[in-house]
This record gives C-alpha cells, sequence and structure tokens, in this order.
C-alpha cells in the first residue's frame, strides 16, 4: 500500500504550503531556531497513538515542523520513529549541527542527505566550539556535505538573519558513496529516495508499508557512512588547543564517587535550601499569606456577597472554605506556582549544563540494584519537576521492562515539585530528624519497589550506553524562558484539575458527604494512621492531584509525628489524574490500573506502619522515637532486598558469558 | 546495603586477562585509566549501531578517560566521550594500545 504513508502526516498543511522540517541532535539548540522562525503562534499536537508533541509553525505561507532531538533517524525509539516519518515527508530540512560535536551530529547530517532531501545547515555553537579549542572549515564542510552550511550563535541570534534568509537555497547533497548503486534497483518500487534508504538499512516500518522485506544491509550503510563522517571530519576540524579546561576538569570530578557524590549531594542541598527554605518559607508567606489570604481573599469574598449570601449554596462552592474562588486561586497562585517555578529553575539548570548524564553514569551501578540502567535516573529526577512529564520521557529508555518500572516507581515514591515543596516547607519547621526519617522511609520504599520489580520482572536491566556531552555554563536568559514556558504549562495543566477538585470538595461538603466520608474513613486515618479525622478530606483531594492533597495538609493541626506520617502517606498516595491518564495511554489498562491501586495499598500500608512503630516504640507519647522507626525500617528494606536476592540467586537466569 | 555493591569489586571481575588460559584477548574493563586500545568486537548489532553514531566503531582506536568503580566505563575518541555500561564494557574486546 504505497500510499499508506501519507497517513502519517499529522500536522495540517494548507495546499501549496512547503514543509520546512528542523532536525538536529539532543541539546543542539533546535528550540531556538524553530522560535525565531515561527515567531508566537504555534500549534502543539500529538503523533497518532503516543503523547509526544510535535510543535509546528508558520514562516509565511510555509509551514515550520520540529522533530525530536535523535542521533539518527530509525526505528530505535518512538523519537526517532517520528523524526524519521516527519523527515521523509519534508520538503527541505534545516539541519542544526553542533560546531563543537561535530564528530557525532554529522552521522545524521550524512543520513539525511542520504535521503535525498534538499538539506541546509546551520553549523551552532560556534562560540562552544572557539573556546574549547576547535576551528571549523566552513566553506570545506559546505563543498563536502554538498549543501550549504551558515555558522551560527543561536542563543545570541547570531546568523539567525541568515538562515532564514537563505533558507531555500538548500539542495541535495553528496551522499555516502556507492549508496547510490544500491539505492537505484530499490528506488523505482516505492516512492522516494528516503524510504528506499531506510528499507535497505532495514526499518521494518517502512518497508511494511511497502511490502517489502526489511534489508539486513544497516551495519554496512553505517559503517560507510561513519567512515565518510570521519573523513569530512578530519578535513575540517583543526584543534587549536588542547588544554583541558575548568568544565573538562569539573566533569570528571562528577563521574568519580570520591568527588561526585559530594558535588551531587551539594547540588541537591542547594536546592532544598532555596526551595524548601527559601521560596516555600519566605516567598510563600509573602505570597500566600500577604497577598492572597490576606488582600485577595477577603476582596472577592466581599465582592462575590454583593451578589450572592456567602451562606448559600454557590456562595459556599465559590468562596467558601474550599472555594473556587477562593482556595483554589490561593493554593495554585499563592503556594504552588512559586514552589513550581523554583524547581524547574534547577531542572532546567541541570539540563543545560550537562550535568545529567553524568549523574545517570555516576549511579549506574546503584540503579541496576533497582532493575534500571543509570538512564533511568533521568526521568526519576524530572519526577522532582513533574511526574507526568517525566512518565512521557520514559521512551528514552531502551527497554520496556525498565518503562514498566521507571514509570512504576515514578507514579508510587517520586514527588513532584508542587508537592515537594509543600512538603519540605512542613518538614523544615520539624527539624533534621524527622527530615531524615521521610526521606530513609521513601528511599527505602523506592529500593524496596524497584528491587521487588527487578526480581518479578523477566529479563536484565539494559546496558548502559549513553553520550556525555561536554560541560557548559547555562546560559540564564535560556534557563528563565524554560522555566517560565513549563510554569506556564503546570498552571494549564494544573488549573481546571484544582478546580474540579475545589468543586466536588465543595459540593461534598455542602450535602453532608464530606462528613460521612470522615467517619467513614476515620478507622484508617484515625484507627492506623493516627491523624485527625479531617485527614481524609486531604485525601480525597490527594485522588485529584497529590500536591493538592499536601496542601490540604497545611490547612490542619498536626504534631510532628503525625505530621511526618501524614506526609509519607500523601508522597507515596496515588498518582495525579494527569499522570495516571498518560499511564494509561503509555501502558497497557491493566498496568496501569495495578500502579494506581498498588500506590495506595502502600500509602496507607508504610504510612500506617510508620505510625504503628512510632506508638509501639513510644506508647502515648506524641514525639516521634525517630532513631529506632528509622532502625526498623531499614532492617524492613534490607530484609526484602536480601530475599530478592535469595530468589534471583535460585533462578535461572539468562546471564551474559564470562 | 547497596552502596555494599562497592566492596570487593575492585579487582577486574569477569576480565580475562587475569585467567590462566589462552584468552581471545583482553576486554574494554580491563583498560585503566589514560590507556588506549582498538576495539575489535562489539557483542549485539543494536548496540554496534548505536556506537557507530557516536563515532565508536569496530576498529576505532578509544581512550579510557575514567573508570567509575564497579560502574561504567567513561571512553573518548577525540571530543567525543561515551560511557558503558561496566556489563557491556566486559563484552567489547578489545586489544591495548600501549602509549
Amino acid at each position: 500500500m504505497p500510499a499508506c504513508h501519507k497517513c502519517h502526516q499529522q500536522v495540517n498543511i494548507p495546499s501549496g504550503a512547503r514543509k520546512i522540517v528542523l532536525a538536529g541532535n539532543p541539546n543542539t539548540g533546535k528550540s531556538v531556531f524553530f522560535n525565531y522562525l515561527t515567531g508566537m503562534y504555534v500549534d502543539v499536537s500529538n503523533y497518532p497513538g503516543t503523547t509526544l508533541e510535535i510543535y509546528s509553525g508558520r514562516l509565511d505561507s510555509d509551514v515550520v515542523i520540529d522533530t525530536p532531538g535523535v542521533y539518527g533517524i530509525s526505528s530505535f525509539n518512538d523519537e526517532e520513529r517520528i523524526a524519521r516519518d516527519i523527515i521523509l515527508s519534508a520538503d527541505l530540512v534545516l539541519n542544526i549541527v553542533s560546531a563543537a560535536h561535530l564528530e557525532r551530529d554529522l552521522f545524521l547530517t550524512q543520513q539525511i542527505i542520504d535521503t535525498g532531501v534538499p538539506v541546509i545547515v546551520a553549523l551552532n555553537m560556534m562560540d562552544d566550539a572557539r573556546k574549547s579549542g576547535i576551528a571549523v572549515d566552513v566553506a570545506r564542510l559546505s563543498e563536502l556535505l554538498g549543501v550549504p552550511v551558515i555558522p551560527t550563535v543561536a542563543v545570541k541570534k547570531e546568523g539567525l538573519d541568515r538562515v532564514k534568509a537563505e533558507l531555500f537555497t538548500a539542495r541535495p547533497g553528496h551522499a555516502t558513496p556507492g549508496l547510490a548503486e544500491d539505492l537505484a534497483q530499490l528506488v523505482n518500487r516505492v516512492d522516494t529516495l528516503g524510504e528506499a534508504l531506510l528499507i535497505l538499512e532495514g526499518d521494518p516500518v517502512i518497508a511494511a508499508r511497502h511490502g517489502c522485506e526489511p534489508g539486513t544491509r544497516q551495519e554496512e550503510i553505517y559503517r560507510r557512512r561513519r567512515e565518510r563522517v570521519n573523513e569530512i571530519y578530519r578535513q575540517v576540524v583543526r584543534e587549536t588547543s588542547r588544554g583541558a579546561g575548568f568544565g573538562t576538569i569539573l566533569g570528571r570530578w562528577m563521574l568519580r564517587p570520591l568527588t561526585g557524590i559530594p558535588i551531587l549531594f551539594l547540588a541537591l542541598w542547594t536546592m532544598y535550601e532555596a526551595i524548601g527554605v527559601f521560596i516555600a518559607g519566605t516567598v510563600v508567606g509573602i505570597t500566600e499569606e500577604t497577598v492572597m489570604q490576606g488582600i485577595y481573599e477577603p476582596a472577592v469574598r466581599q465582592f462575590v456577597g454583593l451578589l450572592i449570601p456567602q451562606s448559600s449554596v454557590p456562595g459556599a462552592i465559590l468562596v467558601g472554605e474550599f472555594g473556587l474562588l477562593t482556595m483554589t486561586v490561593t493554593y495554585l497562585f499563592g503556594l504552588l506556582m512559586p514552589l513550581v517555578a523554583g524547581f524547574y529553575f534547577f531542572l532546567s539548570l541541570f539540563e543545560d549544563s550537562g550535568y545529567l548524564p553524568r549523574i545517570a553514569t555516576l549511579v549506574d551501578r546503584l540503579l541496576t540494584a533497582i532493575g534500571l540502567n543509570g538512564r533511568g535516573v533521568i526521568p526519576l529526577i524530572l519526577g522532582f519537576g513533574c511526574v507526568t512529564m517525566a512518565t512521557i520521557t520514559t521512551r528514552l529508555l531502551s527497554s520496556e521492562r525498565e518503562r514498566l518500572i521507571a514509570i512504576f516507581l515514578l507514579g508510587l515514591t517520586i514527588p513532584c515539585s508542587a508537592q515537594l515543596g509543600v512538603i519540605a516547607g512542613m518538614l523544615a519547621g520539624l527539624g533534621p530528624q524527622y527530615i531524615t526519617l521521610y526521606v530513609l522511609v521513601i528511599f527505602g520504599v523506592l529500593v524496596m519497589a524497584g528491587t521487588l520489580l527487578t526480581t518479578l520482572l523477566p529479563g536484565e536491566p539494559a546496558h548502559l550506553l549513553i553520550d556525555l556531552p561536554p560541560l557548559r555554563l547555562p546560559r540564564l536568559d535560556n534557563v528563565l524562558k524554560k522555566t517560565a514556558t513549563k510554569s506556564f504549562h503546570f498552571l494549564r495543566e494544573a488549573a481546571p484539575l484544582f478546580a474540579l477538585g475545589a468543586l466536588l470538595i465543595s459540593i461534598f461538603q455542602v450535602t453532608g458527604i464530606l462528613t460521612f466520608l470522615q467517619n467513614t474513613l476515620a478507622p484508617v486515618t484515625v484507627g492506623w494512621l493516627n491523624l485527625p479525622r479531617e485527614a481524609a478530606t486531604a485525601f480525597i483531594m490527594g485522588i485529584v492531584r497529590r500536591d493538592f492533597g499536601a496542601a490540604g495538609l497545611t490547612a490542619l493541626e498536626l504534631n510532628p509525628l503525625q505530621t511526618v506520617v501524614a506526609l509519607i502517606t500523601i508522597t507515596l498516595f496515588v498518582p495525579c489524574i494527569a499522570s495516571i491518564l498518560v499511564i494509561f495511554k503509555e501502558r497497557t489498562k491493566k498496568e496501569a490500573a495495578l500502579i494506581w491501586g498498588s500506590s495506595l495499598a502502600a500509602a496507607f500500608l508504610i504510612g500506617g506502619l510508620t505510625a504503628q512503630l512510632a506508638r509501639f516504640f513510644n506508647p502515648g507519647g506524641e514525639n516521634l522515637p525517630v532513631a529506632p522507626v528509622m532502625l526498623a525500617f531499614a532492617a524492613l528494606t534490607a530484609a526484602v532486598v536480601g530475599l530478592c536476592l535469595l530468589v534471583r540467586r535460585f533462578r535461572p537466569t539468562t546471564n551474559f558469558p564470562g | 546495603m547497596i552502596l555494599d555493591g562497592h566492596k570487593g569489586r575492585k579487582r577486574c571481575h569477569g576480565c580475562r586477562c587475569s585467567q590462566e588460559q589462552p584468552s581471545p584477548g583482553m576486554t574494554l574493563d580491563c583498560l585503566k585509566k589514560g590507556q588506549c586500545c582498538r576495539i575489535i568486537s562489539i557483542p549485539s548489532e543494536i548496540v554496534r549501531a548505536q556506537a557507530l553514531r557516536f563515532g565508536i566503531a569496530e576498529g576505532e582506536i578509544v581512550t579510557c578517560r575514567e573508570k567509575v568503580p564497579a560502574g561504567p566505563v567513561v571512553i573518548a575518541k577525540n571530543r567525543q566521550e561515551i560511557a558503558v555500561g561496566r556489563k557491556l564494557a566486559q563484552q567489547i574486546q578489545v586489544t591495548e594500545i600501549p602509549s
């Protein structure tokens, strides 16, 4: 069915418009080019059957489409499949290449050129290349590739105007030697050279679309392409200096456990001080109490009071205890927004500096114990920003087994930024021993859940093979822009859910269902968790979003023990509605339901266990005997891990040779 | 309890170079920091294709830049650095090149 590839176009293309496709390796600055070319009006569409977002926009009468950053196009993962389909349907490709990383990036460039599409290359990050002692002969590079090459420094807007002006000088370049003869036999059976190439390279999807057998020559073609790229690299790159700059030295330190672990802790501690102490304390004190509760809420109450009595049912729903215009707005803008922005600021710093793959390398050994490889740390860290987003990024993991483990751990143990901000703020007031207990319990659950999963699921953790980009100082304007974009996405996603949750709780309150639920859940909240019965409200709110639930806890009078128990329970609680919807999309219904149910069970089990242990070690006392509870938890974790190791030892495994 | 994994693994376990048998050569995890080697063979097809994209092919000469204890081996060619998980490194055949 040769016509079938047309159905993979998901972006609306007006007739006569040309499709300009941006392509490049990860972190080459594609988004800056995209924003420059398309301006403010950007369409976001989901690729069919996936949750990956594709950005498209207009340049005069033509359409510009962004693609996910990839190292090559084939069927290794979803991102490559999408990039492949969009590139194959392009009228011209603007390939963004990092001048500091030519040896790696030119492989994709050459592969795109081999598909026969007209290409123009933006040689980006020229300043980084110069700084690290690399000189590139741009004219020679253009001559060897056979396509125009324009040097740029996108973040400083250098060369962008030239790229825009010369976009349509893009032309088909020089293919890998020998390829033309190989493709000649195939090309009359399919529509384009690009499809013929991918079939020859053994791409099963493209081959199936044309009813052909996938070729078996991927490795041979890759090898020839690599040789050609190496030759081009030799001819155009001159090293002007080879001294190890501070970035290189720091990059090494980050990999060595002796220095890397303290650096990691320093980074996390800085984050905690900035978000947990400064933002959650000082900033939220101003935004929530002074601004929202001090000025905004009385004003809105007064205004609504002019129209309808506050004690009426609509009045209670709008401006009551859980009011749509009072509590929802205060939590969203006064409490959560500053915390979320703080987190995204740090995550953007981590992303832009090249620190994340180094953390992945440092912790690889530890993560294999919970069934992931080092790469798995990236979604787990991003989960501290937003679990929903992180669930989507698990696509970068190489096997289904790892994706399932990562998604489960994200849903169960990783608190998202908004929630963590509230938690950090509440814990900071209690003292270091309670913080340690909280961290230990959550970490223990992560270890236990991961070890259990990797023992129960068939297979072995996939191997780590990860690119370590040069460490660089992030640009503040870029980091701030990312922070603003992501914070805005948070608002857009969270606001309707918050409103829904508040509406639900208000209706429960005015109808008396809330008291009924509080009484029904009392054996769990009061008997098992030792919390006041009003805590049930927070858990009901937590079903909508865990951060909403955590925010609900701030309104309760709790002693230190109760605070820690409540926070542990709400952290392990079910993933928010947005996350669980994404999990349903990404996994099977059965797995998603299992993740939801077991999170609920684990939350009450572990939270209650902490409360009961405390009661056991210190009957009647209000204060938590921290040390024995911690010891008991460490022992439990050790027991579970030990049991799993024992099971694995006696299970036949598909072991490696040697 | 996981940190204990570091203990007793300083020696290059799974490394053929310490064995008596006439080995087919050494593996990537046997390299010391700063040593150079030529890559002889990479196990799976997918790993080979991914390594080729990063510029590391069979026959290339690479340098060992860093070894995380019991963890990944960081190798470099020109400016390109990649981290290779320890178990994978144990399956990559290399020959040492005296520097």
